[in-house]
């Protein structure tokens, strides 16, 4: 009885061992990515272009200067039928760096880079009192829209690419 | 004529094989001697016993099936054990052991995982246990949204489907726009996160409305 109770032990032990080598080796929750500005960035800088765009349910001519947004927008708001590019910025942020914009509406938009991680940029957002941080993969792109204007919404899209 | 004499002549008496000469002198000993006569009847009783083995007959013994059944027996292993041809003698058939298939191998050695025998069999199984257990409550999903309707960061609402907590990282193989919201706060209005899991190409939309605005987003985009 002793002696099988000795195994157990060290079986156990060593399972243990084995078993917590291999998840500490292994990817973490992405809850570790909350505290502060984690910054674990392997690139220095990133460009981060910014496009304010009006979306209306009204039918309109399509903006040329959305370019390649503007397949996305028709498919991301199907109940908006008309797209027009208000304002649009493009800044080179470097690591902890941030910029704004301010948006028709008479609203701040503040953004700042925290880094880049497992190919995935970091950005904090913060506009007309929401406030956010987002990973969007290295040359993607992704929205924030929602609030009203002139009969229509704000749409943000927001680009970022690391500086090559 | 001494006793000597007389007891080798008794049993050529016996058998009738005597001289004239010798039978009366044997008759003559008999005659004078109880002991001698009863020697003679027990002599006369056992001839008379050989001479019935000799002369009688045996009952016939049916020997027909014993070759067939040999054969039987050598030709293959699939035969019955015979019916005994010759009360008595019966045909064994010797037990042949199949080698073990890789499913009895693989229980024998769990058994001796479990059981001990293999320590480094129970430490693997042991371990690997553990990694399943470990793993599967690690990747677990996130929360809920709260009744406010901001969702808890990271997690994403897409038309009623689960909410799913993406793990740091993860990038499907061609989603070039894939994007994740590590946490949201609100002073206030709603927070949503639609991400077009049929289409991993479509961005990410981060939703953001409050009620009385111009803008309609009762049905979001999809």
């Amino acid at each position: 009885m002793f002696l099988r109770i000795d195994k157990w032990l060290v079986t156990l032990g060593a399972a243990l061992l084995m078993s917590g080598t291999a998840l500490a080796a292994g990817p973490t929750d992405g809850a570790s990515a909350e505290a502060g500005i984690e910054v674990v960035a392997q690139e220095a800088a990133i460009q981060l272009d910014v496009t304010v765009i009006h979306a209306t349910k009204k039918q309109r001519a399509a903006d040329g200067k959305l370019d390649k947004l503007g397949r996305y927008l028709t498919k991301s708001f199907k109940k908006y039928k008309g797209f027009k590019q208000l304002d649009k910025t493009s800044e080179k942020l470097e690591l902890g760096k941030g910029g704004s914009l301010t948006l028709p509406n008479g609203k701040e938009l503040s953004f700042r880079y925290d880094g880049t991680k497992k190919g995935f940029i970091q950005l904090y957002l913060e506009v007309d009192g929401l406030k956010t941080k987002v990973r969007v993969k290295d040359g993607g792109t992704f929205f924030q829209a929602g609030r009203g204007y002139k009969k229509g919404m704000i749409v943000l899209a927001f680009d970022a690419q690391t500086s090559k | 004529m001494n006793a000597n004499e007389i007891n080798t002549l008794l049993y050529l008496y016996a058998d009738g094989e005597c001289s004239a000469d010798e039978a009366k002198r044997v008759e003559a000993a008999l005659e004078s001697d109880p002991a001698l006569k009863a020697e003679l009847a027990e002599l006369r009783q056992v001839s008379m016993f050989a001479a019935d083995a000799f002369t009688s007959t045996t009952p016939e013994v049916d020997l027909s099936s014993v070759f067939g059944d040999v054969m039987a027996r050598i030709d293959g292993e699939s035969v019955e054990v015979a019916e005994t041809a010759i009360d008595g003698v019966r045909v064994q058939r010797e037990a042949t052991e199949e080698a073990p298939g890789a499913l009895a191998k693989f229980g024998a050695w769990l058994k001796s995982a479990f059981t001990f025998e293999a320590p480094m069999a129970s430490a693997m199984v042991a371990a690997a246990v553990a990694l399943v257990v470990g793993g599967a409550y690690l990747s677990q999903g996130g929360d809920e949204g709260n009744s406010n309707g901001i969702t808890t960061p990271g997690t994403t609402t897409v038309a009623g489907e689960t909410p799913r907590r993406p793990s740091e990282g993860e990038v499907p193989a061609a989603a070039r726009n894939t994007a994740f919201v590590d946490n949201v706060e609100v002073a206030e209005g709603e927070v949503r996160i639609e991400i077009n899991e049929d289409d991993p190409e479509q961005p990410m939309v981060l939703w953001h409305t409050v009620e009385g605005e111009s803008a309609n987003t009762g049905e979001q985009g999809l």
